[in-house]
């Protein structure tokens, strides 16, 4: 029985993580555009096409329902929770995704957040 | 150096949203955004079922992700621990709205008017006669100064920010169940920190390392 969950859990850890790259390749991948390796535009705007956009659903092929969510749960405190959400409404994107990679720490240059107590 | 924080007691919002309609008009916010808004939760089931309100405007954090977000360099945390956006460098990037994990930053995407076809005499004002913080326009993003137009001249006149009206964020004395309260972080009998102190205290996201200087009292 307990060698049966181990067994499940080994089995679905691939499966978990399939939509965000692993730290290491992070890192590799971060290096290669500071060093200009990757081209990832210069245009620093959040429409996609552009930079940021470039660099997470592009390069990093970060899946689009990873960030953005098409519905907010029903104890999702969220002021506008019956509205679709839009860009620039708070709660667009779920930032626990951004904390992955975006932590002291972290595999990135670009340590948004800091490291909890 | 003073660092000026908020204290929200839960416990005594009712979520009538003085403190939001009184930002609006402080601080003329654009139409559709809010640099103070309330969260509501619902909690129970009938008949024991209880109401939360959350009051939420910047957290003004220590360690703020906005401020490493923005590509221009636009945001900028003064001596006093008061997160503030420069209108002139902000280049409407949204990096900082990205980053955020409150969801507390708004972008202007165009001007509008309170009444639809006409301006109030404030929506009147040249931008020049404006403080600096409300000198907004289209393309930039937006979020809360903890008035820091009102801090700032206290502290020119030489009084105490927080001791009197119009010392303090505006949000605080309108507050009718008195659950908002502005202080000095760095002064230990300031009624912040004696709050901090002695009542059980929380910040949002924690996990995210972000230190915030807007504390909730449960």
């Amino acid at each position: 029985m307990k060698k049966g969950v181990i067994f499940v859990i080994i089995f679905l850890i691939p499966f978990i993580f399939a939509g965000l790259p692993s730290q290491k390749k992070v890192k590799e991948i971060s290096r290669a555009i500071r060093e200009g390796k990757i081209d990832v535009g210069t245009e620093y705007d959040m429409e996609p096409g552009q930079r940021w956009h470039n660099i997470h659903s592009e390069v990093l092929k970060i899946d689009c329902s990873d960030c953005h969510i098409e519905k907010y749960d029903n104890d999702y405190l969220y002021q506008r929770r019956y509205k679709v959400p839009v860009r620039d409404a708070p709660g667009v994107v779920k930032r626990e995704v951004c904390l992955k990679c975006h932590r002291e720490g972290g595999p990135t240059g670009m340590e948004l957040y800091g490291k909890s107590k | 150096m003073a660092r000026y924080a908020l204290v929200i007691d839960i416990a005594k919002c009712t979520g009538c949203r003085s403190c939001v309609a009184a930002c609006k008009l402080e601080n003329m916010v654009q139409k559709g955004n809010y640099w103070n808004f309330v969260l509501e939760y619902e909690e129970g089931e009938y008949p024991n079922v209880r109401r939360w309100f959350v009051p939420m405007n910047c957290m003004h954090c220590e360690n703020p992700p906005c401020m490493k977000a923005c590509p221009e360099g636009a945001i900028k945390k003064n001596e006093y621990g008061v997160v503030l956006i420069d209108y002139n460098k902000c280049k409407g990037r949204r990096y900082c709205i990205a980053a955020c994990p409150y969801g507390v930053i708004h972008y202007i995407s165009k001007e509008e008017t309170f009444y639809p076809g006409e301006k109030t005499p404030y929506e009147k004002l040249p931008s020049d006669a404006r403080h600096p913080l409300h000198r907004k326009k289209p393309g930039v993003a937006e979020k809360c100064t903890l008035c820091w137009h009102r801090i700032e001249k206290a502290l020119k006149e030489g009084k105490k920010p927080g001791s009197d009206y119009d010392s303090t964020p505006a949000c605080v004395p309108v507050c009718p169940a008195e659950a908002r309260y502005f202080g000095d972080l760095d002064d230990p009998e300031s009624i912040v920190s004696k709050l901090i102190k002695k009542r059980k205290v929380k910040v949002l996201k924690e996990e995210f390392g972000t230190k915030p200087k807007v504390y909730y009292l449960f």
